[in-house]
């Protein structure tokens, strides 16, 4: 069961070469493509004057959707250069290269393995700025509206048209992550939801992915011991929190494989840092790792086909008429008992 | 589209290696062993014990943070899975396709006692599919982190693989992995398209004998225009492997301090090169004693010093590619006279070309000389046969040119070339895609269209 890291090792693989290198007195001159999920791209390179100065770009998908999701001011800037800065040894390079969205410049010499982990988080990070404004949305709904008691899941949907007990943020943070997925982000007064699309291409993948989504909601219900992780709900229509936030007119073909999946976040499952992280980073490889085990099942069917096609061919062999004794009687022997060749 | 941004994602599965990486970068970005381990024994037998050895391995692997073991999911909670596992789907049956690791993870996994390892590559053909695809899986998503619908992919295969093997891979990779794009590519037409690098190649022509040595065998293949003239390929059992182990055993034989494996792999790659001529080689050695290297043996934790003396072997071990016998006594043609037979036995209207540019790939030709020294020899024999039929025919031969090309990316060529062709522009005209494969099925990939590049 793959759990996929929040960090890209890959990044932390190359930066812990560089500085290797750089330790043993022998820089290396680098131009390195590195990959991510959900088209992004970094960009690991220097300048062959300065080996000691590494430039690491990314561009992600994300990015437009994320620098707007407050409104416009471009908070995701300021966060991002809180978040890395603080690190010795980075600095955010202005203007970015052309082509990326965002780059930063780290020297080498001032490497610490915890600067490298930062780094290889960037992605993450920068998916996590939508969920820190949600965070510190729902700080103030909560202090202005303090819930008493205890909210029942499964009035969930009546709730909220219900907006006098239960105040909900004008605002739906969308990252727009994928060509045809999205994520929202709703924080209110007692809750932070989260919304996936799910599109898929391939009818196979369709199916699986139908099971798949409806084993996280059932999971929940028949295993106590998960009572503490997020509730999930499944749905094929936009829930009510996305009503008037959907985009209109396009894509109409598509509506109908739309499917919807919506993960509760209570207050417990974002209380400290710690928890926020851990969240954050679950909730935005989120896809990634249920198309993992989509692929992982496929690849499990044909496993068993193959087992299957060659206890067939087993048996089919085995059905074989065994031409051996006919022929000992037509076949020709000379006389010292040799048999004839033709 | 926004996938068309994406780079391409080029993958040469070899028998021992796998080499993973983007197109455009100058090396692959990850170099491990094609390796697999996978958990064995039926589901409720041997839950407990994955769960201890996932603690040991994950041990092991604590030292090295880029390297933990994390693809289990009993390494991150071992009581909670065993109790998930009681009372939903995954109860039913158990979820040992998914407890695997590969690569370097492999290889510590195996040492515990719930995994067996399985190398799903033999003689550079897939063996065990059911292995490979898991292995695929894993390779792209945890080490490459890509998502396969959103890359092409640029694929490897040995000459003389059979077709259904292609329809396989095909397969895998559209089915399960819903790819974009697929292209598989010859790996010796690979290896000639990294050549492309070396200031000495002038024309970027797809022709060219292309010498392969890796760590168990050598492979000599003819290429013309791009196809692989499959008869005429010849296979040397001398590569990588038999150097290290003639190195181990002239260790053996002196009697050193550390004589195993990894000490004696160390001296071939680091001390080696290859010699014009050995006699003269020994005497030099003989006047001159700085010639002599001493390697230094240290054992993990840097407490002690084993020296190691590096002597004649620094020219002998490359040397058994040109006089075999010195190593082996059942196989004993050189490699100059293979690399000829092979050059012969193709049409006599490419053989000038062959001859013109034979082209070296993989680690083991990587001995310093390695290039001059077949150049000399191979020159020799064709000068040799040339002047006898001059003799015979009475006529003028227009003379042939016999060179062999070395570069810089030699070590990784196949790769190399692979991401060379990936990154331009034209690339992805030349792949099958999903929409193709849906509509034909698998054997659209029985033929691929060859890069024409001028």
């Amino acid at each position: 069961m793959l759990h996929l890291q929040p960090n890209n090792l890959l990044i932390q693989k190359t930066l812990a070469e560089a500085s290797e290198a750089l330790q043993a007195g022998a820089p290396l001159t680098f131009d390195r493509i590195i990959s991510d999920f959900d088209y992004t791209n970094f960009h690991v390179s220097n300048t062959n004057e300065n080996r000691t100065q590494l430039f690491l770009s990314v561009r992600t998908k994300a990015w437009q959707s994320i620098l707007e999701c407050d409104g416009g001011a471009q908070g995701v800037l300021p966060y991002l250069a809180a978040k890395y800065t603080r690190l010795p040894g980075v600095t955010v390079a202005t203007p970015c290269e052309a082509g990326f969205d965002y780059t930063l410049a780290i020297d080498l010499e001032q490497l610490a393995p915890e600067t490298v982990q930062q780094l290889s988080l960037l992605k993450t990070n920068i998916m996590s700025f939508p969920f820190h404004l949600a965070f510190q949305e729902f700080v103030t709904l909560s202090a202005a509206n303090p819930t008493t008691t205890t909210v029942q899941v499964g009035k969930f949907n009546e709730e909220t048209g219900n907006v006098s007990s239960y105040d909900v943020s004008k605002t739906l943070y969308t990252i727009q992550y994928r060509d045809n997925e999205n994520m929202f982000i709703k924080p209110s007064n007692d809750r932070i939801t989260v919304i996936f699309e799910t599109f898929f291409q391939d009818e196979t993948d369709k199916v699986f992915g139908k099971v798949f989504l409806q084993e996280f909601v059932d999971a929940r219900k028949r295993n106590r011991d998960i009572q503490s992780a997020p509730q999930v709900l499944f749905s094929t229509e936009p829930p009510l929190e996305l009503q008037g936030h959907l985009p209109q007119g396009n894509e109409i073909a598509d509506e109908a494989s739309k499917r919807f999946i919506t993960f509760v976040l209570f207050p417990r499952h974002f209380a400290n840092d710690e928890l926020q992280f851990k969240t954050v980073a679950q909730l935005t490889l989120f896809r990634n790792y249920f198309h993992y085990h989509i692929k992982c099942s496929k690849a499990y069917m044909h496993s068993r086909m193959r087992y299957r096609v060659d206890t067939f061919v087993k048996v089919l062999n085995r059905a074989k008429v065994d031409e051996d004794e006919d022929e000992a009687k037509e076949t020709k022997r000379t006389i010292t008992g040799r048999k004839m060749v033709y | 589209m926004s996938y068309l941004n994406n780079p391409a994602v080029v993958m040469d599965n070899g028998t021992g290696l796998t080499k993973l990486g983007f197109a455009g970068n100058d090396s692959p970005s990850w170099i491990f062993p094609t390796a697999i381990a996978t958990s064995q024994g039926n589901s409720t037998a041997s839950k407990k014990t994955t769960g201890a050895s996932s603690g040991a391995t994950s041990g092991t692997g604590s030292g090295n943070p880029y390297f933990g073991n994390s693809t289990s999911a009993t390494s991150f909670n071992n009581l909670n899975s065993n109790m998930l596992l009681s009372n939903n789907l995954a109860g039913k049956r158990g979820t040992e396709d998914l407890d695997f690791y590969i690569g370097n993870e492999a290889l510590i996994a195996s040492q515990g006692p719930s995994y067996s390892l399985s190398y799903p590559i033999k003689h550079g053909q897939v063996e065990n599919w059911d292995h490979m695809e898991r292995f695929w899986e894993n390779s792209i998503f945890k080490y490459l982190r890509t998502e396969p619908e959103d890359h092409y992919f640029l694929l490897t295969e040995p000459p003389l693989n059979p077709p259904e093997n292609r329809e396989q891979v095909a397969e895998i990779f559209f089915e399960s992995f819903n790819c974009a794009g697929l292209y598989i590519a010859v790996q010796a037409v690979l290896a000639l398209a990294a050549s492309w690098t070396s200031s000495k190649v002038t024309d970027r022509s797809l022709t060219g004998t292309v010498i392969d040595s890796g760590d168990g065998v050598t492979h000599v293949i003819p290429v013309a225009e791009g196809f692989v003239i499959g008869s005429a390929i010849k296979n040397i059992p001398i590569a990588g492997r038999d150097i290290t182990l003639f190195i181990q055993q002239l260790l053996r034989e002196r009697g050193e301090a550390d004589t195993s494996l990894r000490t004696a792999e160390r001296i071939k790659q680091e001390y080696c090169y290859v010699c014009p001529d050995i006699v003269k080689e020994f005497n030099k050695f003989d006047q001159n004693p700085d010639k002599f290297a001493q390697f230094i043996v240290e054992n993990q934790e840097k407490t002690q010093k084993k020296v190691v003396d590096v002597g004649y072997e620094r020219f002998l071990a490359p040397e058994i590619f040109f006089n075999p016998e010195i190593a082996s006594s059942d196989f004993l043609t050189p490699l100059p006279i293979t690399v000829d037979h092979t050059i012969q036995a193709c049409p006599i209207d490419v053989r000038k070309a062959l001859y013109h540019n034979i082209v070296l790939s993989g680690g083991s030709t990587m001995f310093k000389d390695f290039g001059r020294r077949l150049q000399r020899d191979l020159k020799s024999i064709v000068n040799n046969r040339i002047a006898q039929s001059e003799m015979l025919s009475g006529t003028k031969s227009t003379g042939v040119d016999v060179s062999v090309i070395t570069h810089r990316k030699q070590r990784n060529a196949v790769w190399f070339g692979g991401s060379l062709l990936a990154q331009t522009a034209e690339f992805k005209s030349y792949c099958h895609t999903k929409q193709d494969y849906d509509e034909y099925g698998p054997e659209i990939v029985r033929n691929f269209s060859l890069f024409n590049m001028v």
